[in-house]
């Protein structure tokens, strides 16, 4: 009989197992150069908001009127704004921000959904009933007007774009989990589970839904895209950040009258970033896609 | 007397995939005489299916057919243009498949399919089709023809789905009747019917048959000679009662002796080991890892196909000490 | 078992008989012991806005000893796979009683079922479906052995080892995904989660049937080997008569929800009483070229268990029907040591 210690595989030992599992996804995403691009792009992305603080040349809340409204220059590469703030530090600053903004959002939707839509396609019945309905009337609304109508209510700031973001992605992540469980009730290993004496919420989150994690996960990286979108809208409009934090959105709110005077680059850069940032997510999302897509699976 | 229907030569199918290239099929030779009933006798990953559905050339991407040709009364079909392989699919070819409720196609009505199968090689008329397919429904078995022809396939039983194959098989009196699995899934009386069946109707149009089936009771009661394929290469080929009385492969004899049978008490040996996958084909003779009498030759060359009786083929390196 | 037993336990069973029956020899509990089981499933047909009563089971009595193994046999719409899923309290009998060790499963409160029945195990046809795919070989071992309260971190690893011993795999298929395995491989991977419970009865629901051919008979000398050395009984599941008759000591089978004939497999096999049984025993195909023989061929299609035929559920298709099969049900008698069938022939 083998040593008990040799038996217990070494955090190496099991990433490559768990790489194996996945390396037909893995395949896939490789196959794909757009993706590659995407997963690229993300991480870039990624990389310059968590080093912000050390990248950034100026203090983006830094007023300095001497310097405003100058255009890109080897001082501000991206040039300033009205108060003389530097763009580039600030688009740099408002990259954490969006960043965080989304994936809280994103995560706290994922989290509400699929417990919602796990619960709902286990216990079908009344549990099930209800919960489409509640999730139909949310969606009945069109997105962005509930949204705005929520952030109104709840006023603005950098958290209710959070609450308000999420809680008009539950339902997409609540009817895929539903679905997906809906299957995997079928599948034996949950009678296994039965027989073994498990109890509900062993089979469902322990059994079920860890196969039911991909089509959750390609859903999640689709909805960075449009948390993005979403948070960068609702702050366009005034009801998210409030200035002088700086935020994509804003800043190009900020931007806006002075592009007719010529003045193109505060609108433009932070658009310009988030436009990248999105499509770097949707790219990564179609490859997902591709992942999940049975057609190929075989 | 030369009456040979069909004739496989070093008949190689690969399938290339993200994994590689699943050789399903790696040089198999065998003829089929006309009249006979050939059994095709294989485990999974054997390639037995698809060297069934490549004499219909029917093999889709990934798979292709790499090397090697099948010859059909003198024409080959490996290099037909498709139009000349549609006309003979279903008219002198036709194939009988498994799981007939999943082959059929579950949107038209089962009259509808039967028809469309007719008219397409003959081009008779609405009512002469409608007679034909009445007259081969009674055939085989179906009281209310009527009834039937209007049922979808999921409305009727899987024996009466496969009695509706069968007929789409022989309406159009096929010279080649290829059977891929015909019984399995089906209930053990079921089974009964339609081997019985098969049998009545392949001797009344006196058609020849390729039977493919793990089956091994029922390639003993139906067919004339067997061919043994295993991870796609050939083991053995012999008439039925050569086989079965003197086996001389390792595989099948191992095979025979793992089988339990309700006619003998003894206990059935197992065979050590598994069967190979298509990506993974052991080196040299593809059985060697699971044979008691491997020797080093068996690992690294692969046995040719060798006539120690007349009519009685094994590919072997020690069928000698073997037998 | 003792014709005594059968004697008492089996003929004239009245639904009012509470207590469980005694093995005469050593006057301990059968292992299990089904009384009068019956399953209907009401199925809602949304076209027609009714419900249809599915008659899966009905009244159906049987019992297995320790370390024996009793054969169900039966085509499909016999309801053997319900029988099996209702001894384990998977599914819930419309009526009847499942006694495990003397204990009324049917009687019990979900808790004290959940505890109980662990020393019941499943085996199910697809090992592919029953092992979770992302679970790797040792995830699912470790989880069964959690649940059979293995509670020492260590002593679950040695287990597991263990296990894969027991079944004929290698230590380092622990880590391996389902995907990864052959299909023998993972029944056996399917067998070793049921053996981490210790179970004293193991009901196996056609485990070969999606096996090859020649790794069928390795996965039944397996399952042989380790009745032998622990001891667990088995119902065996299956359609495959052959299988059944080599691995069984007693046999049932099933028609249309009820039992037809039950007795020792060796017997039952060398004289098949009731007709059906007959008539499946000779449709198996034989893999003998040199046997000439005329097998007798079932006429017909196995009826709906919607609508089962009046009297004897077998009259339809029955070689040797008399008038009063269409109106008389036949009840399982004792018609011979340690035989018992149900047909109107031998009343």
């Amino acid at each position: 009989m083998a040593q008990i210690k040799t038996l217990q595989p070494s955090l190496f030992h099991s990433i490559k197992t768990a790489f194996k599992r996945y390396d037909f996804e893995f395949y896939l995403l490789r196959r794909n150069p757009l993706t590659m691009i995407g997963l690229v792009i993300i991480v870039i992305v990624i990389l310059l908001g968590v080093f912000a603080p050390t990248i950034a040349p100026y203090n983006p809340l830094d007023v300095a009127p001497a310097v405003r409204l100058q255009g890109p220059s080897t001082q501000h590469w991206m040039g300033t704004d009205d108060y003389g703030r530097d763009i580039l530090s600030r688009v740099l600053y408002a990259t954490r921000v969006d960043l965080s903004i989304a994936f809280s959002a994103v995560t706290l939707a994922a989290v509400i959904g699929v417990t919602l839509g796990a619960a709902a396609g286990f216990m079908r019945g009344g549990t099930d009933e209800v919960t489409m309905r509640l999730l139909d009337i949310v969606q009945a609304f069109p997105a962005f007007i509930l949204a705005m109508g929520l952030a109104v209510v709840l006023g603005s700031g950098q958290s209710t774009i959070v609450y308000v973001v999420a809680f008009i992605m539950i339902p997409v992540f609540a009817r895929l989990t539903r679905s997906e469980i809906l299957s995997a009730r079928e599948r034996g290993y949950t009678e296994v589970a039965r027989c073994m004496g498990a109890t509900n919420q062993e089979i469902v989150f322990k059994q079920m839904l860890p196969n039911c994690m991909t089509p959750i996960l390609v859903q999640y990286g689709l909805s960075m895209s449009y948390a993005f979108l979403d948070a960068a809208a609702l702050s366009f409009i005034g009801l998210g950040v409030h200035p002088p934090q700086a935020e994509w959105g804003s800043m190009v709110n900020q931007g806006v009258g002075f592009i007719a005077s010529g003045q193109w680059w505060m609108s433009f850069f932070p658009g310009l970033i988030m436009a990248i940032t999105i499509l770097g997510f949707n790219l990564i999302a179609d490859g997902f896609r591709d992942v999940f897509d049975p057609k190929l699976r075989n | 007397m030369d009456d040979t229907l069909l004739r496989v030569s070093d008949l190689k199918i690969h399938f290339f995939t993200y994994r590689g290239i699943a050789k399903a099929v790696d040089g198999i030779s065998f003829d089929v005489q006309r009249g006979e009933a050939l059994g095709l006798v294989g485990e999974s990953g054997s390639g037995k299916t698809v060297t069934g559905m490549s004499v219909l050339q029917i093999i889709q991407l990934p798979g292709k057919i790499v090397s090697g040709d099948i010859v059909f009364k003198g024409t080959s079909l490996v290099t037909m243009p498709e139009d000349q392989a549609r006309s003979l699919r279903g008219g002198k070819i036709t194939m009988i498949f498994q799981n007939p409720r999943t082959s059929l196609n579950p949107v038209l009505t089962i009259g509808e399919q039967i028809d469309r199968v007719y008219r397409q090689h003959t081009g008779c008329s609405a009512k002469q089709t409608q007679e034909r397919r009445f007259e081969m429904l009674e055939k085989v078995g179906i009281g209310d023809s009527i009834r039937f022809s209007k049922n979808y396939p999921h409305q009727v039983s899987g024996g009466m789905c496969q009695r509706a194959m069968i007929v789409m098989a022989i309406i159009c009196e096929p010279e080649l009747i290829i059977a891929d699995e015909p019984t399995t899934g089906l209930d053990v009386t079921i089974q009964r019917q339609i081997t019985e069946l098969l049998g009545e109707m392949r001797q009344r149009i006196n058609a020849t048959e390729i039977l493919i089936t793990h089956d091994l009771g029922v390639v003993a009661e139906t067919c004339d000679r067997i061919v043994v394929m295993y991870a796609g290469l050939l083991m053995e080929i012999a008439t039925t009662k050569d086989l079965f009385s003197r086996p001389r492969h390792p595989y099948t004899i191992g095979l025979l002796k793992s089988i339990p049978r309700v006619d003998v008490d003894e206990e059935p040996i197992p065979l050590p080991g598994y069967v190979p996958n298509a990506y993974s084909r052991p080196a040299g003779c593809p059985f060697h890892p699971r044979c008691q009498f491997a020797e080093e030759i068996c690992r690294q060359q692969e046995p040719a196909l060798q006539e120690i009786e007349e009519g009685h083929f094994v590919a072997c390196h020690l069928v000698e000490e073997v037998g | 078992m003792g014709d005594e037993l059968l004697n008492t336990s089996m003929v004239d069973v009245k639904p009012e008989f509470p207590a469980a029956s005694s093995d005469p020899k050593t006057g301990t509990p059968l292992l299990l012991e089904i009384k009068n089981l019956t399953k209907h499933f009401l199925v809602r047909r949304p076209l027609f806005k009714d419900k249809v009563v599915v008659h899966a089971v009905d009244d159906v009595s049987l019992f297995v000893g320790r370390g024996e193994t009793l054969g169900l046999v039966g085509e499909s719409g016999s309801g053997k796979t319900t029988v099996g899923r209702c001894a384990l309290l998977l599914i819930r009998p419309t009526s009847g009683e499942v006694y495990f060790e003397g204990t009324n499963l049917v009687a019990l409160k979900s808790e004290a079922l959940r505890s109980l029945r662990k020393k019941m195990q499943m085996v199910f046809q697809d090992p592919a479906d029953s092992l979770n795919p992302r679970f790797t070989c040792r995830a699912t071992l470790l989880d069964a052995l959690g649940h059979a309260e293995v509670n020492d971190k260590r002593k679950r690893l040695e287990r597991s080892v263990q296990l894969l011993e027991q079944v004929g795999l290698e230590t380092s298929d622990l880590d391996k995904y389902p995907h990864q395995f052959s299909g023998g491989q993972q029944q056996r991977v399917s067998i070793a989660r049921a053996l981490a419970f210790d179970p004293h009865l193991l009901i196996l629901d056609e485990p070969t049937a999606s096996l090859d051919v020649s790794v069928k008979t390795q996965i039944t000398q397996l399952l042989g080997q380790l009745q032998e050395k622990l001891g667990h009984s088995y119902v065996l599941i299956s359609h495959d008569l052959s299988n059944v008759k080599h691995v069984s000591d007693r046999v049932a089978v099933m028609y249309l929800g009820q039992i037809v004939e039950v007795g020792n497999t060796s017997e039952v096999f060398a004289n098949p009483m009731h007709p059906y049984t007959r008539v499946l025993i000779e449709s198996v195909p034989i893999p003998n070229p040199f046997l000439v023989r005329k097998p007798n061929v079932l006429k017909g299609e196995i009826p709906s268990p919607i609508s089962p035929p009046s009297g004897c559920r077998f009259h339809t298709r029955c070689p040797k029907k008399m008038d009063i099969c269409s109106q008389v049900e036949p009840l399982l008698k004792s018609v011979a040591p340690n035989r018992l069938v149900a047909c109107n022939l031998f009343d």
